[in-house]
């Protein structure tokens, strides 16, 4: 941002502030209803980072005034952005290899050692949804295999 | 006039930036690599597994982190709002736009220990609960502490920070500016984390 704007120029970048603002409150609606739309979790995932990307933008371009800064720092920026990119793209590595994770529990390990240091036959439910939930942690292990695809 | 380092306020002649500005980018940048790190771990525990609960499904409440956004996103507008009242010389007007800051950051803190973080502890949901919940309380406990700590750097500013003001506004005014990337920053960083944990 240069070091003499004039008066005018503040002003006007005053009203452009507000203008954003207006714009990242209706993204935010819109983000959100687009939520309750049913769509498949790829789609969804990619609808949501789009809006949030364009959001980020404008927090960016405007507030940060990244719009008018100079070289250096875009440069400093992209350098950013491809490590950042790599970063992201480092879980799709261990596709196709024997890596896990530990599956997401129904019940914790301690309420499960609970239940069945009480002799309790039904282990404890969490409020997760029970549908396509793999809960059988405390027989695969933390080396269990992964379903196939 | 500033009697400290060069181009604490003037520009380098090189970079074309004051170096403040320039530390503060080069800062958010390792930033970036931080959280990214965390989105990363959060996009391998999520493909790890075959089922992930969605935010509204695991108790996350959607409106409350909507409430949220609108709250910090109207905290970078008002810290914004106070570095373009010091360039139109108008330090009352700016010092009224921090306070607003630190009241709207602030509001956001509270809402999140008090209305998620501590009904989901007494509910039995933490970080030990799950996976999802591990990430979730990381990933947005780690936000939290950037958030409190651009409450204490710009309250500095509003508090004996401002005196900088009357023997080198120039300066101050920088100073502002550079907190300002920071702030935006963490605005930044929630515009991603509250779709990401909260309705996908």
């Amino acid at each position: 941002m240069s070091h003499s704007m004039s008066v005018e120029e503040i002003r006007k970048q005053q009203k452009v502030y507000i203008t954003v603002f207006a714009a990242l409150g209706v993204m935010t609606v819109v983000t959100v209803a687009v939520a309750f739309i049913p769509m498949p979790i790829g789609v969804a995932v990619a609808v949501a980072m789009m809006i949030a990307l364009f959001k980020g933008s404008l927090v960016a371009g405007y507030f940060m005034h990244l719009i008018s800064e100079a070289k250096l720092i875009y440069a400093t920026l992209i350098l950013c952005v491809v490590f950042f990119i790599v970063l992201m793209a480092l879980p799709s590595l261990t596709v196709g290899e024997n890596v896990t994770v530990e599956p997401l529990y129904s019940i914790t390990p301690i309420e499960r050692d609970a239940a069945g240091a009480h002799g309790d036959t039904q282990a404890e439910t969490d409020t997760h949804s029970e549908s396509d939930m793999h809960a059988e942690s405390d027989t695969q292990g933390a080396a269990g295999e992964r379903d196939e695809p | 006039m500033s009697m400290g380092l060069p181009c604490e306020v003037k520009p380098h002649p090189v970079t074309g930036l004051y170096n403040g500005k320039f530390g503060v980018w080069l800062f958010l940048a390792s930033e970036v690599m931080l959280f990214g790190a965390l989105f990363s771990a959060y996009v391998l525990l999520r493909t790890g597994v075959d089922y992930w609960p969605r935010g509204r499904d695991a108790g996350l409440n959607t409106w409350i982190g909507m409430f949220n956004t609108f709250v910090l996103i109207a905290s970078s507008v008002t810290m914004v709002m106070a570095w373009a009242s010091l360039k139109l010389n108008d330090f009352a007007k700016a010092r009224t736009q921090l306070i607003l800051t630190v009241v709207l950051a602030s509001i956001f803190l509270v809402v999140k220990l008090a209305f998620e973080y501590y009904p989901k502890i007494m509910h039995g949901h933490v970080p030990g609960h799950s996976n999802f919940f591990a990430i979730y309380y990381v990933i947005t406990g780690l936000h939290g502490l950037h958030v409190l700590a651009g409450i204490i750097v710009i309250g500095y500013f509003i508090g004996p920070g401002g005196a900088l003001w009357k023997t080198d506004p120039e300066h101050f005014t920088n100073r502002i500016e550079c907190t300002g990337l920071y702030w935006h920053f963490v605005d930044l960083v929630w515009i991603f984390l509250f779709p990401t944990l909260y309705l996908l």
